[in-house]
């Protein structure tokens, strides 16, 4: 459960950071945190629960940009579902594997996106160099999500460890 | 209808889930399947009421500004304090570069301050000139007597520019001296100081004659005025024009002190001269002094044409 509360944490920070991004970078340039979160989620993590975690934080991108409701649940969530079948087939602490993990997840949900909100916008040519330039970043930024969350979860092992020993000492 | 569907849809979906011998793996597959339908059901529905949307976003947008507004404030302080830093430099650069300017300025300011004084005496010499010659020639003085036992002046105009022996030498305020030596290129002035020195001088108040004499000192005396004479501190002592060498009219200085010992025949006067002898830069020597009519009716050599006359 703290894992979750680790990831819902991130997940918040990660939108915070995501729209600090929009306004410094140029379109191009943005990564998609999101993506790295349930990208890592479907190499650690294998559960329901976490097909459920994934289509919250969607949710939560999809409140917080207050177009449409839906679309990136269902992106994420069919990230997560598509990469947790293959996940056992990779090498996941490579940190080229999570660099094209993340990558092809990013244009997968970008185009995924894309479709679903095509009734409501307009798509240009130009959408697709940003999904290009989005993807490159959200490889390049996968990795370090995943070292900073594996330092967080093996500190909160670490710190669980040391808690239990002392009251088996007791 | 469609929303029983939908329940009905899911609860099998759940049962199949929950009940079913499945790996993990296929239960994750089938769950997040699930969740995709909703996802697009979700999508469809939001598109045609807008309401779930923007009433969900109102709701992120009040958990998110507050950390927004203090990230904003930090980013804010942090920026104005190295832009500070960025001016703070740049104007010690731009300091040091007005400072520069300044003292170039300065030394342009006292050379301008030079020319205007040069200026004024080169003005008050043409002015006086004017009055007094009908030509005349500008010199600047380029050095004093090297004896020190004359009091004289070195001037850088000589025969080339018409200066001859007997000149008389004036600046604005007054008389100068006479030209004594003269080269081809510079002339040397004796100053109304020396002893040598003696002009013919009218007192401009009394109109009494008397003749100035040079004490050796920065001050002069003036001799033959009878004791008689009223002759008093401050009274204007002009030159008279008797001598030949001044044309009238010239200031010599003011009467300084008076003395009218017991039984002599003379008062004893002091004149204090005119002209700053230790400030001399630029002096006028008069070639060719202009004749005034009175200068004509006071000459002995003018003959009376009037009725009595021839």
């Amino acid at each position: 459960m703290k894992r979750y509360l680790i990831l819902f944490f991130a997940a918040f920070v990660s939108i915070f950071i995501e729209a600090l991004c929009v306004q410094w970078l140029p379109p191009y340039a943005n990564p998609h945190l999101l993506v790295c979160l349930v990208v890592y989620l479907a190499f650690f993590e294998l559960s329901i629960l976490a097909a459920v975690f994934a289509f919250s934080i969607g949710l939560l991108a999809d409140f917080s940009s207050g177009i449409v409701v839906g679309p990136w649940a269902g992106a994420l969530v069919a990230t997560y579902g598509l990469i947790s079948l293959i996940s056992q087939r990779l090498f996941v602490h490579s940190g080229l594997v999570m660099f094209a993990a993340a990558a092809i997840a990013s244009i997968g949900c970008d185009l995924f996106y894309w479709l679903l909100v095509l009734e409501v916008q307009s798509a240009t040519t130009h959408d697709l160099f940003r999904i290009l330039g989005s993807a490159l970043a959200t490889g390049l930024v996968g990795p370090l999500i995943q070292i900073c969350l594996q330092r967080a979860e093996s500190g909160r092992r670490a710190a669980s460890s040391r808690m239990g020993l002392s009251s088996v000492g007791a | 209808m469609v929303a029983t569907l939908l329940c009905s849809w899911a609860s099998l979906l759940i049962d199949i889930i929950m009940t079913q011998p499945l790996s993990a793996r296929t239960k994750v597959c089938v769950s997040s399947f699930g969740l995709l339908c909703l996802s697009l059901i979700l999508t469809a529905y939001s598109t045609r009421n807008p309401w779930l949307a923007r009433s969900g976003s109102s709701v992120v947008s009040e958990l998110v500004t507050p950390f927004q507004q203090m990230f904003t404030a930090v980013v804010s302080v942090v920026t104005r304090s190295g832009t500070s830093y960025l001016e703070l430099i740049n104007t010690h650069e731009l300091n040091k570069g007005l400072t520069e300017r300044v003292k170039v300025l300065e030394e342009d300011n006292a050379r301008l301050m030079e020319y205007r004084f040069e200026n004024e005496q080169l003005r008050s010499l043409l002015a006086m000139s004017g009055e007094v010659a009908d030509s005349g020639v500008g010199a600047s003085v380029i050095g004093y007597d090297p004896s020190g036992w004359i009091k004289g002046i070195v001037i850088d105009k000589g025969a080339r520019d018409g200066v001859k022996v007997g000149m008389p030498v004036v600046v604005g305020v007054g008389l100068v001296g006479q030209t004594v030596a003269v080269s081809r290129t510079a002339s040397r002035v004796l100053l109304i100081t020396d002893h040598s020195s003696g002009v013919d001088v009218l007192i401009q108040e009394s109109r009494v004659r008397a003749v100035t004499e040079g004490s050796g000192s920065m001050l002069c005396d003036v001799r033959y005025i009878r004791t008689g004479e009223v002759v008093r501190v401050g009274d204007r002592v002009i030159t008279s024009g008797m001598d030949g060498i001044y044309p009238k009219g010239l200031l010599v200085g003011h009467i300084s002190e008076v003395s009218r010992p017991l039984g002599a025949m003379f008062q004893s006067l002091e004149l204090r001269p005119a002209v700053d002898f230790d400030k001399l830069e630029q002096v006028f020597v008069i070639t060719e002094a202009r004749v005034r009519p009175d200068d004509l009716e006071s000459s002995p050599n003018v003959e009376s044409n009037g009725p009595g006359g021839k």
